[in-house]
């Protein structure tokens, strides 16, 4: 919790005073690096450093330390102060007699002073809240300590949490109320044992109605007496660790006590089907590893980030070969025109096989990386640059060098288009989704980079038409009828239905297996319940 | 249409109005109702999901309305403290006596004709929930009003209670001061809040209205005599005579006020950078969740030291705008609204309430706030009426309508019908089968479709609905991970769940802001309200609503102590040192028991432990042969053969016996490699701070004795044994597990990366800290020992040139946190389970969704309350706007009202909604989906993915806006391909990720 816990005492020589502070430092910032939010986090670091050494405190106290006494103390000057660090989260409790930093040393001060000498509260002994914006929000519970030798035979302390977050510590009341009681019932007991065992030696009260009263003598007697410490009153040496822990837990604690269930969307087919590759790829690698007797790491990172590259929709990995490349849809499509591109996109979205032969693999590599993006990455099966010809079912992007030939029965086929022949006329009603993409190409007005947002809005909401159709057709195994019923509500229907229709079953090949799977189980989970 | 049954059962609401009064028909009609047959629909839930469920969650009948609230327990107390006059009570509704019709026959019968409206609505004491007429705050209380209440004998506690208010002694500061005090008995919560006040330079403020109560005294017509206001007065200045006021230390905040840390998650957010638009599908998940819990968290941090966050300058204001106060003439006085509870006396009762009020508090508190309001006008109304009886009647009279509506809400609050399952929510609280719970969401939202679809009522409100309450849209947002179990199941956020460990923030103010939809920017506050006679109508609504009005289950963990894991065995003590358990891999730990073997390479062994280094400081002397008290004993490396060395106790016969846990089941070999390179690390540095100690600290010999003299006689056995005279003393509170107190064994010690760093210097310390201790708890007896300063100073420069030197390891002494057993189990007491209300007799101001079926109070105080929204929002952080949607089931219209802009059109509400294409096509899809019998969870599935299209889409358009400075709605359809309908949901659902697109569009 980002809060403070303190003991403090009212002692009778110097009023109000801070014992023991346990604070929660949080590690500077958890977030994935956001341009902008960064300050903060390093102002922290900042902030931390500056703490960390021993003037803060000492410029803190000093002032005091003049008026000390051993009640009013915890732990000596010389005690480094306690640390605690939850390795899981990374924060750190730190305790020690005062906050480490100058603007929380008057916080704590001021709480100490309310709880202890403003605040009212009925019976004296019990929790109250209170607070303001500029000095913060306090949580304190009073609470004496009997002492045989003490004014009225006892001390008076108060425990405060202070915190900024207002409504936090209010909706953590009943909880800070439960476990403080424990802690505090706990320094009570022990010190109501040691009270009645020095009563039993020495009964005090007799003492006092025997001893003579004299002005003069009694407030210096009684000085003597204030100097009593906690552990002193509780015998119980280690008493300020315990402290440390028990107010260190009670932070974790309150900080963990509720937890959200947060939930986000499901990752989309191309992530996962990402995700899927990778996982395949690791499993031929450890293969491999198994059976060459292990392959240095480097490689294997390298030949990860190649993957990650390959699929990636904008790979950067032209970049590194020189020579003329494409850069964008926008540029391919400025560099083949309109009509040649058009030609080429719809081959690529009805998944027929593109061959592009050239002497430049770097080139033929743009082309791809920049036509994947038509496609969910599902239905990407591409071989960059080969010597010679792979079947279509193999891949649907092949580049080839300009001397291997092609097969009569690709060159003659339809369902292929080699891009330094053009053939094969696409039908003359194109895919709903081509023409929209054309129309995003088209404007000179839109970046680049809101034509891949369009673009993915575009694959998204195919995708989902997709999903919809395995459904249908794939799993459920629906008749014709309402197949056209479905195709009819996805929007399939109408002008180019016929493409339409295509490029669905086309891109049901790019799903990915997960989700696949995940339908066919649940049909069988769902008719299972049905035939409960 | 299949005929429309009941199927979500409210849970039978009864009221008790104080004594007089007597729930009215209106209210007691949802009790019959409740106790009908199950109808079909739930019988077939209750079937299955519903009858878990009901095991999971006891719904809101179960929890908090537990007990029931009596309107006057809730009592109303204005106090003034004052520099001149001492402390006055303005008023406590304990001493005001209303005159009942029956007192007053006489006079009624004389003056039923002139009876104002004012005067019905004090009859019962309080509103009754269907009381027709203006709310108290609309109302102008009629000046000529018969003075209908009587100021009576004050309570017995007023001091009392003036002394907490205030405290004992006057603060300086002048902000307004929150308290909450708990008294024990009779058991009453109160909360306070106390204002600096303006007063105008014209009269001597309130003054006057303490004249008039005088005047009420001597006024033999107004019936009992009560004490004289002024004598009461009088009384308690002189109580408080002595104190002065306590001069706070005042900071100053120039230094973090312009430090760039925005101060308010919502205001930063305009200023934020957007995040980084992802180029592939790879987006970063639940980035607008995360960030505003992260700003949250920074906002309200403790690190940057306590910085005002907004709101400071709250004032109770005793003056009009109009006649503007001369600051100089401005005295000191404060003003204290209270409201007290009275609790339950019984104790499971009281519990409840408490834990209903303490996680509702922000919403107590905006209604505070509100009757504050009216307090404040009510005070310079009166000011302005010459006549004393009158003007003490119109005070009366106002504070009393506004606590009457105060206690009426906080009523409703706290006993109104609520969805006793909201779908989202039951959705990602159950594990289970999800299925029958798809089904019949599916089979309301398709019922609701068809029965709608001429008027497009459903897309109409779910268009609006989802453009104001936008917490689903974080839930679409695309994973990058893989999903963990079945497909379909939307996972839990890992970087949210990462982020509340390590930077705690408060998970219930997340989730009310997720519930008002306050996640865009600027930041609005939206409820929606659905009106309707047609009750089962209204409850189908209000159910398929719960669907697209989304927020975070809630969860509360339970930790306990782990048990005493230490407890020493008889024959001698036991060092355990242990790890928590790491809460995500469920792991157990590998105790491994060190052997004090000194052939054994170092490298194998576990570090010293410090815990029981650190305890022996605190020993004194004469408790070390007692009460040693240390629990273990350090361990001892042959490494350490320094200079001093020789006083940590080394060849302990205990050393056998020490067990250490390290490390989880998954650490691996490489794990404990890199633990003991650190340990390396960290004795090399030890060496080396030995050497270069003894260099640089020439005073060490003199101020303490040798310290080889120190533990070397004394020797570890004496140190070390546990004997059982303390055992007593420590193990006497209460054996409850959670004690935490004096639980800690002083020496269990923990070892674990990460925790080596402060080895070297702590062992370092140690020896001078021993004998400084041991010396200053010799001279104990003297008063004071005074030698302990320059030992300090001394110490302390040693110890940081030390520090210095050594590029500054932490020098705090190491202990492990408390281990603790960690079990959860589904929070009730949230606001997710509370405000989504049901069925209500009448509109309420703070549910984030409920249904009712007359609009009538709604037209009345909707404005109002969506101004207060905005002036006292109930989530603590500034809003830029309220909304209110109100879909009126029988008309079947949507209006949303915005605090911004009033409707001109009286018949109006708000303004009518655009029915947005995407919606209205998602429905229509769903629809004919679910006709075409594709199995509930996939059409659910795709209701998800086509509300993820409309947030790809509202990324496109943020990627578009980016660059414009203007946008012309023609030129998006033609370019992006959005529709001018579409357009003011996808905005906003663009807010949550793009502050910037706001500025553009709005």
């Amino acid at each position: 919790m980002n809060a403070l816990v303190a003991l403090c005492h009212f002692c009778e020589l110097h009023g109000p005073r801070t014992l023991f502070c346990t604070e929660a430092l949080h590690p500077p910032s958890p977030s994935p690096p956001q341009p902008g939010l960064s300050i903060a986090g390093d102002r922290d670091r900042e902030a931390d450093r500056e703490g960390e050494g021993l003037t803060m405190r000492a410029n803190g106290s000093a002032s005091q330390r003049a008026d000390m006494c051993e009640g009013c103390r915890s732990l000596p000057a010389s005690h480094p102060g306690f640390v605690s660090v939850d390795n899981e989260t990374g924060i750190r409790f730190l305790s020690h007699q005062h906050p480490r930093q100058p603007q929380l040393f008057s916080v704590v001060r001021q709480a100490c002073v309310r709880s202890l000498s403003c605040e009212v509260c009925p019976g004296r002994e019990g929790p109250i809240f209170f607070g303001d914006e500029q000095h913060g929000f306090v949580f304190s519970h009073t609470f004496f300590i009997k002492d045989s030798l003490a004014r009225g035979f006892q001390r008076w302390y108060s425990i405060v949490i202070v915190a900024m977050d207002r409504i936090y510590l209010i909706n953590s009341w009943p909880f800070l109320l439960r476990h403080l009681k424990l802690t505090i019932q706990g320094l009570q007991n022990t010190a109501l044992k040691v009270f009645d065992s020095e009563q039993c030696v020495c009964p005090q009260r007799a003492v006092r109605m025997n001893s003579v009263f004299s002005p003069a003598v009694f407030p210096h007697q009684r000085s003597g007496n204030a100097a009593r410490s906690l552990p002193s009153l509780t015998q119980h040496p280690d008493l300020w660790a315990s402290l440390h822990s028990s107010f260190s837990w009670l932070l974790k604690a309150c900080g963990s006590r509720l937890t959200e269930k947060l939930l986000e969307g499901a990752p989309t087919e191309d992530t996962l089907v990402l995700i899927e590759r990778q996982t395949e790829q690791e499993e031929e690698m450890i293969g491999w590893e198994g059976a060459e007797g292990g392959c240095s790491l480097p490689q294997r990172n390298q030949s990860d980030n190649e993957l990650g590259r390959d699929f990636l929709c904008d790979g950067g990995k032209g970049e590194e070969l020189p020579g003329p490349k494409f850069k964008s849809l926008r540029h391919l499509r400025q560099v083949l025109g309109a009509v040649e591109f058009r030609q080429l996109a719809w081959h690529v979205l009805m998944g027929n096989q593109v061959i592009w032969r050239g002497p430049d693999p770097s080139l033929i590599q743009s082309a791809f990386s920049v036509l994947k993006a038509l496609l969910p990455v599902g239905c990407v099966r591409s071989v960059p640059y080969s010597p010679q010809y792979e079947e279509a079912y193999r891949c649907n992007f092949l580049g080839l060098s300009p001397d291997v030939p092609i097969p009569a029965h690709v060159s003659s086929s339809e369902f292929a288009v080699l891009v330094d022949v053009v053939n094969a006329e696409p039908n003359a009603q194109c895919p709903t989704l081509l023409n929209k993409v054309e129309v995003a190409l088209s404007n000179e007005n839109l970046s680049v980079e809101v034509v891949s947002h369009c673009l993915l809005c575009l694959k998204e909401e195919w995708m989902n038409k997709v999903k919809v159709l395995f459904k249908f057709s794939k799993v459920d195994g629906r008749g014709r009828e309402d197949t056209q019923k479905v195709l009819a509500l996805l929007g399939a229907t109408g002008p180019g239905e016929d493409d339409n229709v295509r490029l669905l079953k086309f891109w049901i090949t790019g799903l990915s297996k997960t989700y696949k799977s995940h339908l066919m189980t649940a049909v069988r989970g769902g008719e299972r319940t049905l035939s409960q | 249409m299949t005929p429309i049954s009941d199927p979500w059962s409210l849970r039978a609401a009864s009221l008790r109005h104080g004594h007089t009064s007597r729930p009215c028909g209106a209210t007691r009609q949802p009790l019959k109702r409740d106790i009908m047959a199950p109808t079909l629909l739930q019988k077939l839930f209750s079937k299955k999901a519903g009858a878990a469920a009901a095991k999971d969650y006891p719904g809101p009948d179960l929890c908090w309305a537990s007990s029931e609230l009596d309107l006057n327990q809730i009592r109303l107390i204005v106090y003034q403290d004052c520099e001149r006059r001492g402390r006055q009570v303005l008023f406590d509704s304990k001493a005001i006596r209303k005159l009942d019709a029956a007192d007053q026959k006489n006079s009624d019968d004389a003056q039923t004709k002139t009876q104002t409206r004012c005067y019905k609505a004090h009859r019962s004491g309080a509103y009754t929930i269907n009381a027709p007429g203006a709310p108290a705050a609309c109302q102008p209380c009629d000046g000529e009003a018969l003075p209908s209440y009587q100021y009576t004998r004050p309570a017995s506690d007023v001091n009392m209670l003036g002394e907490m208010m205030f405290g004992s002694v006057a603060m300086s500061y002048r902000g307004s001061t929150l308290k909450i005090h708990y008294i024990r008995s009779p058991p009453q919560l109160m909360v306070s809040k106390v204002f600096s006040t303006r007063v105008g330079s014209t009269t001597g403020s309130t003054s006057t209205l303490q004249d008039s109560f005088e005047y009420i005294h001597q006024e033999p017509a107004a019936g009992k005599s009560c004490p004289s206001q002024s004598g009461l007065a009088s009384q308690n200045s002189s109580s408080i005579a002595h104190s002065t006021p306590v001069d706070m230390p005042s900071r100053g905040h120039n230094e973090d006020g312009d430090s760039g840390i925005a101060r308010s998650a919502s205001l930063s957010s305009l200023l934020v950078t957007p995040l980084p638009s992802p180029s592939s599908s790879l987006t970063s998940s639940c980035a607008s969740s995360y960030q505003r819990r992260w700003l949250r968290s920074q906002t309200t941090s403790l690190e940057n030291g306590p910085v005002p966050r907004w709101g400071n300058e709250e004032i109770f204001s005793l003056s009009d705008e109009s006649c503007s106060s001369n600051p100089a003439v401005i005295r000191r006085k404060k003003i204290a609204v209270s409201i007290i509870f009275s609790l339950p006396e019984k104790e499971e009762e009281n519990r409840s309430f408490q834990d209903f009020f303490f996680s509702h508090f922000p919403l107590f508190e905006s209604h505070m706030n509100k009757l504050k309001t009216a307090i404040e006008k009510a005070m310079i109304l009166c000011r302005r009426i010459a006549e004393s009886s009158q003007r003490v009647q119109v005070y009366l009279c106002r504070v009393m309508d506004a606590l009457g509506e105060f206690r009426t809400t906080i009523w409703n609050l706290y006993m109104a019908p609520r969805v006793t399952e909201p779908v989202w929510l039951t959705m990602v609280s159950q594990a289970a089968d999800k299925s029958p719970l798809c089904q019949r969401f599916l089979q309301e939202l398709t019922l609701l479709t068809e029965h709608t679809a001429k008027s497009h009522f459903l897309a109409a409100l779910l268009t609006a609905v989802l453009t104001y309450h936008l917490a689903w849209v974080p839930t679409v947002m695309p994973s990058d991970h893989p999903p963990i179990k079945a497909f379909s199941e939307k996972q839990r956020s890992q970087t949210v769940d990462m982020l509340a460990k390590s930077h705690p923030y408060n998970p219930l103010w997340a989730q009310l802001g997720d519930l008002y939809g306050a996640v865009g920017s600027p930041v609005r506050l939206a409820r929606t309200v659905v009106v309707g006679r047609r009750r089962e109508l209204v409850q189908r609504v209000l159910q398929v609503l719960t669907y697209f009005i989304r927020c975070s289950d809630l969860q509360e963990n339970v930790m306990r102590h782990a048990g005493q894991c230490a407890e020493a065995p008889p024959g001698g003590p036991t060092l355990t040192t242990t790890l928590e358990r790491g809460e995500v891999e469920r792991s157990e730990y590998v105790v491994v028991s060190v052997q004090d073997d000194p052939g054994k390479p170092r490298d194998a062994e576990a570090p010293p432990s410090l815990g029981g280094l650190g305890a022996a400081p605190s020993s004194e002397p004469r408790h070390m042969d007692g009460a040693g008290a240390l629990g273990g004993l350090p361990q001892q490396s042959p490494d350490l053969r320094g200079p001093r060395s020789v006083c940590l106790p080394q060849q302990s016969p205990l050393l056998n016996r020490v067990q250490f846990r390290i490390g989880s089941a998954d650490s691996t070999d490489s794990d404990l490699e890199s633990r003991q390179r650190e340990m390396d690390q960290s004795y090399r540095q030890y060496r080396e701070s030995l050497e270069e100690s003894s260099e640089t600290r020439p005073a060490g010999g003199d101020l303490e004795e040798p310290p080889s003299d120190c533990q070397a006689q004394t020797g570890p056995s004496e140190h070390l044994v546990q004997t059982p005279e303390l055992e007593p003393s420590r193990k006497t509170p209460p054996p409850n597990p959670e004690s935490s107190a004096s639980r800690l064994q002083g020496a269990t010690a923990r070892l674990g990366p990460g925790r080596l760093a402060s080895y070297g210097s702590v062992g370092r310390k140690l020896p001078v800290r021993l004998t400084g201790d041991i010396r200053r708890n010799e001279s104990s007896d003297s008063a004071l020992g005074d030698s302990d300063e320059e030992e300090a100073s001394s110490e302390q420069t040693g110890m940081r040139r030390g520090t210095e030197a050594h590029g500054g390891p932490r020098e705090e002494q190491e202990l492990p946190l408390p281990r603790s057993e960690t079990f959860s189990r589904p929070d009730v007491n949230n606001f997710g389970r509370s405000l989504f209300g049901g069925y209500c007799p009448q509109y309420m101001p703070d549910f984030v969704l409920h249904g009712t079926g007359s609009d009538e109070r709604l037209k009345l105080c909707l404005y109002s309350d969506l101004e207060h929204t905005v002036l006292h929002p109930a989530l603590d952080e500034p809003i830029a706007e309220a909304v209110c949607i109100v879909a009126d089931a029988d008309k079947l219209t949507v209006q949303v009202a915005t605090s911004q802009r009033r409707v001109t059109d009286s018949s109006k509400i708000g303004k009518d909604v655009l029915v947005s294409s995407l919606v209205s096509n998602l429905l229509h899809s769903i629809l004919h989906m679910a006709k075409l019998n594709i199995s509930p969870d996939f059409c659910i599935m795709h209701l998800e993915n086509r509300l993820q299209e409309v947030y790809f889409k509202s990324k496109m358009l943020s990627e578009y806006l980016k660059g414009q400075k203007r946008v012309h709605v023609k030129e998006l359809s033609l370019v992006l391909g959005i529709e001018s309908s579409d357009l003011p949901l996808l905005a906003a659902v663009a807010s949550t990720h793009s502050p910037h697109v706001a500025q553009i569009l709005l």
